[in-house]
């Protein structure tokens, strides 16, 4: 049978490691995969994920379910990383490959996915993973929790703390942004290519 | 209420591309969607930038976090009992006590320094297994009168020639007694000398430590008594002093 995360959670705070092992299970692709894309770095996504379920361990007595778990854990993820950015003082570097390693990228490759494909999907995650640590934090954010997350503007809004409205222009400036870019980059990459 | 929507309203073309409209913003964004070819041009192009951004896809990583918890490390032993140190005391000076009382101990500590007897040495008082019943000797007043004596040695002599005149004991028993006897006997004296060295070695420690407090003592107290010279030495300094001025003074003509 499988428990929701307010059943789990209830567990949890009466001493069930066991629960809370499940909701980390259930979250910690996800909260890694937030990590990765707002600050870029593999392994501090790591110290981040692993940060972000202790302090939810801690602090899951004070947890009054006024809010998803999964709000509240996105929410300790993010100041996380908001504090790594601003400690670092710089902006996010992907670290993406340069090199092809054929295993590697079979690996990745999807079922329905030629090898042509999937080396093409690669190169092009490249120039978004660029495009995409230019924006200013608060856009990439608001970008990285609507398409990858799937969260509703209102959920957005809540996480970052500004009007519903906002998070739309953010979104709005955002993909303009990162249209542009896109467009500059797939130039020079096909230009690179021919 | 109609809603119309125009160009500059890009937070309902955002509302459009992420399906987030209320049916009425959805009817007049496509109403104006059909009417301008740039908004619809620039919708298409957002779409395309979102499948773009599909292809960006974290490392496939292992995570496998899970809560452990510490074993749980045993509390280091407490050196001494776990009492107070009072009670530590009390308990030593019991033991003391007990001890020196088993030994026969006696201490005295005088003017001459410490003394320590051990009542090992003494004649001990032998009471004879034969006497059942044992009078007190000693009078009300302390003494033990003549008449007292007496009777006492009439009531002795008495018990000896009841205990002469008894059956005679057999021989083997009594002889394999005798043995078990002597057996006991050494027994109990082996014992009673590893105690009493034991505990010499014990109350040796124990003195070595009194007499090292006592020379400090007495090193404290004649560092006392230097100081005390001093002070009254250089009172009865100033008082001569006092009294060579005077008697210059006294003696001006």
């Amino acid at each position: 049978m499988t428990r929701t995360d307010e059943e789990l959670v209830a567990l949890s705070m009466r001493g069930d490691t066991e629960s809370f092992d499940q909701l980390i299970l259930r979250w910690e692709r996800p909260i890694y995969a937030l990590a990765y894309r707002v600050i870029g770095r593999e392994e501090e996504a790591r110290d981040v994920v692993q940060e972000t379920f202790l302090r939810a361990y801690r602090g899951i007595g004070n947890f009054r379910g006024q809010a998803k778990f999964s709000s509240w854990i996105y929410r300790i993820a993010l100041n996380l990383c908001r504090d790594w950015i601003r400690r670092e003082r710089r902006t996010p570097v992907s670290q993406v490959p340069e090199g092809q390693d054929l295993a590697e990228i079979a690996a990745d490759q999807g079922p329905a996915e030629s090898i042509e494909e999937l080396v093409a999907r690669r190169a092009l995650s490249r120039i978004v993973a660029r495009a995409m640590e230019q924006l200013p934090e608060e856009q990439r954010t608001a970008i990285i929790l609507k398409e990858y997350h799937g969260m509703t503007f209102q959920e957005i809004a809540d996480l970052q703390g500004c009007p519903l409205s906002t998070v739309k222009t953010r979104l709005y400036q955002g993909l303009v942004v990162l249209r542009r870019r896109l467009n500059e980059q797939g130039h020079e990459a096909s230009g690179m290519a021919q | 209420m109609t809603i119309v929507m125009r160009c500059e309203d890009k937070e309902r073309l955002v509302g459009y591309l992420y399906d987030e409209s209320s049916p009425a913003e959805r009817q007049a964004v496509e109403a104006h969607l059909s009417r301008c070819a740039a908004c619809a041009a620039e919708l298409d192009s957002l779409r395309g930038v979102r499948v773009e951004l599909a292809s960006w896809r974290p490392p496939a990583i292992d995570l496998g976090y899970r809560v452990t918890r510490e074993p749980v490390v045993a509390a280091p032993a407490r050196r001494g009992w776990g009492l107070p140190a009072w009670a530590q005391v009390g308990a030593a000076v019991l033991v003391l006590g007990a001890g020196a009382g088993l030994a026969n101990l006696e201490i005295q500590y005088g003017s001459g320094g410490v003394t320590v007897r051990t009542g090992w040495g003494k004649a001990t008082t032998a009471v004879s297994p034969m006497v059942k019943t044992a009078q007190p000797l000693a009078s009300p007043s302390g003494g033990v009168t003549p008449a007292e004596l007496k009777a006492l040695e009439a009531r002795l002599r008495e018990e000896f020639a009841d205990d002469a005149h008894g059956p005679a004991p057999n021989p083997a028993v009594a002889a394999g007694s005798h043995n078990d006897l002597q057996q006991v006997r050494a027994l109990v004296a082996d014992s009673e000398e590893r105690q009493r060295k034991e505990f010499a070695f014990r109350l040796a420690q124990v003195f070595r430590d009194l007499e090292a407090q006592r020379s400090t003592d007495l090193v404290h107290i004649e560092q006392s008594f230097r100081q005390l010279e001093g002070v009254t030495g250089e009172q009865v300094q100033g008082q001569q002093q006092m009294m060579d001025y005077l008697r210059r003074v006294s003696s001006r003509p």
